[in-house]
């Protein structure tokens, strides 16, 4: 690191070459394509399945209209019933991001650990 | 006295309001905090923030009168607005965050090719915010005209001259906190109005809609009152569910705290918040079917607006009652809050892309001191308001509600491809960006303007809402362009960058 470090100390064009020669090395690593590869197969796969999900409510109010409009319990129609589970889902992959999310930082921490307290470019 | 108490409101929130200001003003010293608060909020406050930029008086006025009239349809159409909030949080907040300045387009440009890359997306920002803003404008004239009582120019002049107060004294920081206060009072009025429904139904849905079904019919607790188009609402749902993670003026929110995993606690709050709101509201609009009455809604206004003040009135104690009449004016009041902090918002997004993006970035090619674009961003704020309050005064009478559903289209169709390609594709360049930018944008823009909301019976395309074909128009194109012209060499590295940046929160702005 001393070279790095003395190369933030010079000249104006130095530390844009070395920092940009940093984000290389991390990119080229086999820890970040890890943790890329990892978070992709998780994000990419719930988001498209949930915004499939959220279209079966429409498509479902509209060609299926017995069976949202027929009672599950007292006047609570199965329609608003099953409405209700999109908001509960919703937090729930909220839930489950947040948790997954600590593993991936903890990763991202070990990546770019030896930059903790360089500020920006 | 009763009148007094109204107005005593009206003039303590935007004395409070004010005072934020004041204080926002002398930590406003540059672009960062003009911008970005100076990326000091903590998570929470980001979330409140979050809320109080997005529930519009459309939502609180406009959803709970949807279901006042309409019933079942309304409560499905409210469902949407907070599952886009999923997808922001999977995949644009934290990376945003990370990678970008000021804008949208700040992580678009960094590994494409800047000018026409900030151009074209600082042309789609000023779209959606003008579409936004002009909705809320229009709207915001109205209803405080019926809350109020003051005419429509004056209430359109007044919200125009507050929120540009707001943005050119306070910037980000002010905007923030009247949003923040907005979001806590926008709560606090409609879990008032849940509570004292659910005390008249012994705190039971199924009460309330049996007293539904009973008075009005069991089709109001069902599907097709209001959508007989099943593809015209798949359309729709496809705008809400992808248009979130495209809006300009709530993405640029996240700039606003200091990390990602802040970022990340923002959204969770903001959906935690949202959520709870769009749950409430359908109960305010099925109290207010029961308790008011459709009728008395459409005769105060025809677009079912008043259902929520209607409905406090008779939980306060009833019209003519000073309780009833007290009620309302807290309602209206906050009604008003609702509606500054949400063009305060949309205001200082449409500066960033005039300011940040074109001014600094695109004419000045970067080459403008910070005290230059700190002047020409306050300027610009000023001007955008001006803007904002003449197209308010002459669209007045214009129906322009469709203009929202129109902003989320755009944002979904123009917005998302270019996010998301910039962000994890790697072939991803310029010539992709930028037509699948414009022809996401032009298509959803043209199909409304041909079709039933504008057109009406001789609509040209059937649709009211362009989703279902101007967001596969704007991803295909943005797609296919960049298959078919050569990848930028030049711009390799750029994307590892982005991504180190992105995935890691290395060189993050501070």
């Amino acid at each position: 690191m001393s070279d790095l470090d003395l190369a933030f100390g010079s000249s104006e064009r130095a530390p844009a070459e070395a920092a940009d020669a940093r984000y290389q090395a991390i990119a080229r690593s086999d820890g970040f394509r890890t943790l890329v590869r990892r978070k992709m197969a998780f994000v990419w796969p719930v988001t498209v399945l949930f915004v499939a999900f959220y279209l079966l409510l429409p498509l479902l109010a509209g060609y299926a209209r017995p069976l949202m409009g027929s009672f599950v319990v007292g006047h609570v129609t199965f329609g608003y019933a099953y409405g209700l589970i999109y908001y509960v889902v919703a937090w729930a992959l909220a839930y489950v991001y947040v948790r997954a999310a600590r593993s991936f930082d903890a990763r991202a921490r070990e990546l770019a650990g030896s930059d903790r307290g360089r500020k920006g470019r | 006295m009763i009148q007094l108490f109204g107005v005593a409101l009206f003039v303590a929130i935007v004395a409070l309001t004010m005072y934020i200001t004041y204080w926002a003003s002398r930590r406003v010293r540059g672009t960062s905090e003009f911008y970005a608060a100076g990326r000091s909020l903590t998570g929470w406050q980001n979330g409140l923030a979050i809320a109080g930029d997005y529930l519009s008086a459309a939502s609180f006025l406009g959803i709970a009168g949807l279901v006042a009239l309409n019933g079942y349809d309304g409560f499905m159409y409210a469902v949407g607005w907070l599952m886009g909030y999923v997808v922001v949080l999977y995949l644009v907040a934290e990376p945003l965050r990370n990678s970008g300045k000021y804008t949208l387009a700040d992580v678009l440009s960094y590994r494409l090719q800047p000018v026409p890359t900030r151009l074209a997306a600082a042309l789609v920002t000023l779209t959606i915010s003008t579409f936004y803003m002009v909705a809320q404008m229009v709207g915001a004239g109205g209803i405080i005209q019926l809350l109020v009582g003051i005419p429509y120019e004056w209430a359109v002049v007044i919200i125009g001259v507050l929120m540009i107060v707001y943005v050119v004294f306070g910037g980000m920081i002010a905007t923030s906190w009247v949003q923040i206060v907005k979001a806590v009072l926008l709560m606090a009025g409609t879990i008032l109005i849940v509570l004292l429904v659910g005390a008249r139904f012994g705190f039971n849905p199924s009460n309330l809609f049996a007293a539904v079904a009973q008075a009005h019919g069991v089709e109001f607790l069902q599907p097709g009152k209001l959508y007989q188009n099943p593809i015209d609402l798949v359309s729709l749902g496809i705008a809400l569910i992808l248009g979130t993670a495209g809006l300009p003026h709530i993405l640029i929110r996240f700039y606003t705290v200091p990390t990602a995993q802040e970022a990340r606690k923002s959204v969770v709050w903001a959906m935690a918040i949202i959520g709870v709101f769009y749950l409430l509201i359908t109960f305010v609009g099925f109290g207010a079917m029961v308790l008011v009455g459709p009728d008395r809604i459409r005769a105060a206004d025809k677009g079912g607006n008043m259902a929520a003040p209607l409905l406090a009135e008779v939980l306060g104690g009833g019209p003519g009652t000073i309780g009833g009449e007290l009620f309302m004016s807290a309602i209206a009041a906050i009604s008003f809050a609702t509606i500054v902090a949400v063009v305060a918002g949309l205001v200082l997004a449409a500066s960033g892309a005039f300011a940040h993006d074109i001014y600094t970035n695109v004419i000045k090619r970067g080459a403008v001191d910070e005290r230059k674009q700190f002047v020409v961003a306050r300027v610009t704020a000023l001007v955008v308001g001006a803007v904002a309050i003449a197209i308010g005064i002459l669209a007045k009478g214009q129906n322009v509600a469709y203009l929202v559903a129109l902003a989320f289209a755009v944002a979904a169709s123009a917005n998302l491809p270019a996010i998301l390609f910039s962000l994890y594709w790697k072939r991803f360049n310029t010539a992709g960006a930028v037509s699948g930018m414009i022809v996401g944008a032009a298509t959803a823009v043209t199909l409304v303007m041909i079709g039933p909301s504008v057109m009406g019976k001789d609509a040209l395309f059937p649709l009211a809402n362009p989703g279902i074909v101007s967001v596969p128009a704007g991803f295909l194109t943005a797609f296919l362009v960049t298959l078919l012209t050569p990848a930028e060499a030049d711009k390799a590295t750029k994307f590892d960058e982005l991504a180190v940046r992105a995935h890691t929160g290395l060189g993050a702005e501070q």
